[in-house]
């Protein structure tokens, strides 16, 4: 039964569903993520496992897309739950449940990328010389070491955000987050997130239009 | 509205984050700016490429593996926490008043043992070089005669003249004088005596003493004085009727 509970949640946080739902977590500890929170804060690891399952993918998506790889971003989602267990008994209740454990998981990657040395935006020209891209195309977008070279593309892109800039881009545009749960998630304003967003919407497209000019000029020689 | 006040807004167009009022400015704008609209094409093309990037597909074995270390380092953390629970209350409760006060208090146990450390080495070379210094007044003049062959009571009883002090305070002072003190050199001034130890200075040696040379030796006096370095033995000969040297002679 709790299963099932679990796999309805998991689908309800669908890693690319754009429609995000927390109505399991409207009231406290009546629903049955709440059931599985009033259980982990006894200290029942079983549930707390439960939890886990029902948000390891979008925590480790938003992880891989602030870090930038696969290594660090299972690193920050193990950090991430850790410290949920940790403060699971000083989260409030009334609260959203997943909002808070993406706060914790943004909080977790700005610590690693700094731990790391990678918490400073990079150069946009030195993420364009550094790479050897090839044009995106509409013909194969179907290939997979396409999706992966886009994907470290646009990984490369994002490293040219400052911290803020990206965690708000990340939660609005790629995990579908409306500005105002942004806003929650980073202990900030509707108006800030929007002004983010908006800045790292124009420094994207700079990117963006510079790797296709620089391919175009590849291409042509 | 013009091109300038549209421009900020597109990449909030292009989200969806403007108010409705706004949206339909910049909707209205667009209709009727080709380079807005272009723009505002290049804008979606760009929103797209990244709303469309894909998270690399982790398999469950990668999150399974996850989970099993996350609850692992649970267990491990909770062990060492019941093991911290079980002594908590041989640990004080946290008191800034009461942390304070401890910290004062083995400041000053610290300072106190190392003063007394400190104090402690400092004595034993102070009281042996107090000894030696004693022995030097002492045996000063003694030694100034048994060198010149003759004590202040005119005899020549060099090693019984020489013999004053205790066995421990002597063992101290031999201890604590540098090797060198034990040289010929430090021995070249007869008015000031180096210390040296007592049981070093050997009087008149038969033995070493040639049979050709018995009547020489009567008239000389003839001192061995071994040093702390086993190579070097200083051996003084001197008249025994030279009564110059001798400061206590009147």
């Amino acid at each position: 039964m709790e299963w099932n509970n679990v796999a309805l949640m998991a689908d309800e946080l669908r890693f690319n569903d754009r429609t995000v739902t927390h109505a399991t977590e409207a009231r406290p500890f009546d629903s049955p993520m709440g059931a599985l929170i009033a259980r982990a804060r006894q200290g029942d690891l079983a549930a707390f496992d439960q939890i886990i399952t029902a948000h390891q993918q979008r925590v480790v998506g938003i992880a891989w897309r602030m870090l930038g790889n696969q290594d660090d971003a299972l690193d920050a989602a193990q950090d991430t739950f850790l410290r949920v267990y940790k403060f699971i008994g000083k989260f409030d209740p009334s609260q959203d449940f997943a909002g808070w454990l993406y706060r914790i998981a943004v909080n977790v990657c700005h610590d690693l990328a700094r731990k790391r040395g990678r918490g400073n935006p990079v150069s946009l020209d030195a993420e364009i010389e550094a790479g050897r891209f090839v044009e995106p195309s509409p013909h194969n977008t179907e290939s997979s070491a396409m999706f992966a070279q886009e994907g470290r593309i646009i990984a490369r892109a994002l490293k040219t955000l400052s911290e803020k800039e990206r965690a708000a881009i990340v939660l609005r545009d790629m995990e579908g987050l409306t500005t105002e749960e942004v806003a929650k998630v980073l202990g900030s304003t509707p108006t800030t997130v929007r002004s983010q967003v908006s800045s790292a919407r124009a420094k994207i497209k700079l990117f963006r239009d510079r790797w296709l000019k620089k391919s175009a000029v590849q291409r042509t020689r | 509205m013009r091109c300038e006040h549209i421009e900020p807004l597109i990449p909030l167009y292009v989200g969806g984050d403007l108010e409705p009022h706004e949206a339909d400015d910049v909707r209205q704008h667009l209709n009727s700016c080709a380079p807005c609209r272009q723009l505002h094409e290049e804008f979606q093309a760009s929103q797209q490429w990244l709303t469309g990037a894909v998270v690399p597909k982790f398999d469950e074995a990668s999150f399974a593996k996850l989970r099993a270390s996350v609850l692992q380092e649970i267990e491990r953390q909770e062990k060492r926490g019941s093991w911290l629970d079980r002594i908590e209350w041989l640990l004080p409760k946290w008191n800034p008043r009461l942390m304070l006060a401890s910290a004062t208090i083995a400041l000053a146990i610290t300072t106190g043992l190392v003063a007394t450390i400190y104090h402690q080495q400092q004595i034993p070379a102070k009281g042996g070089n107090e000894a030696v210094a004693k022995m030097e007044r002492r045996n000063g003049a003694d030694l100034v005669n048994a060198v010149t062959g003759r004590t202040s009571s005119g005899n020549t009883q060099i090693a019984t003249a020489l013999h004053t002090g205790s066995q421990r305070k002597r063992q101290a002072a031999s201890k604590l004088l540098p090797p060198e003190a034990f040289t010929n050199q430090g021995f070249s001034n007869a008015l000031e005596p180096p210390v040296i130890p007592e049981e070093t200075i050997v009087a008149e040696s038969p033995a070493a003493t040639q049979p050709g040379e018995k009547e020489k030796e009567q008239e000389m006096l003839r001192i061995e004085i071994q040093t702390a370095d086993p190579n070097i033995r200083i051996i003084w000969l001197t008249p025994k009727a030279d009564g110059h040297l001798n400061p206590n002679e009147k």
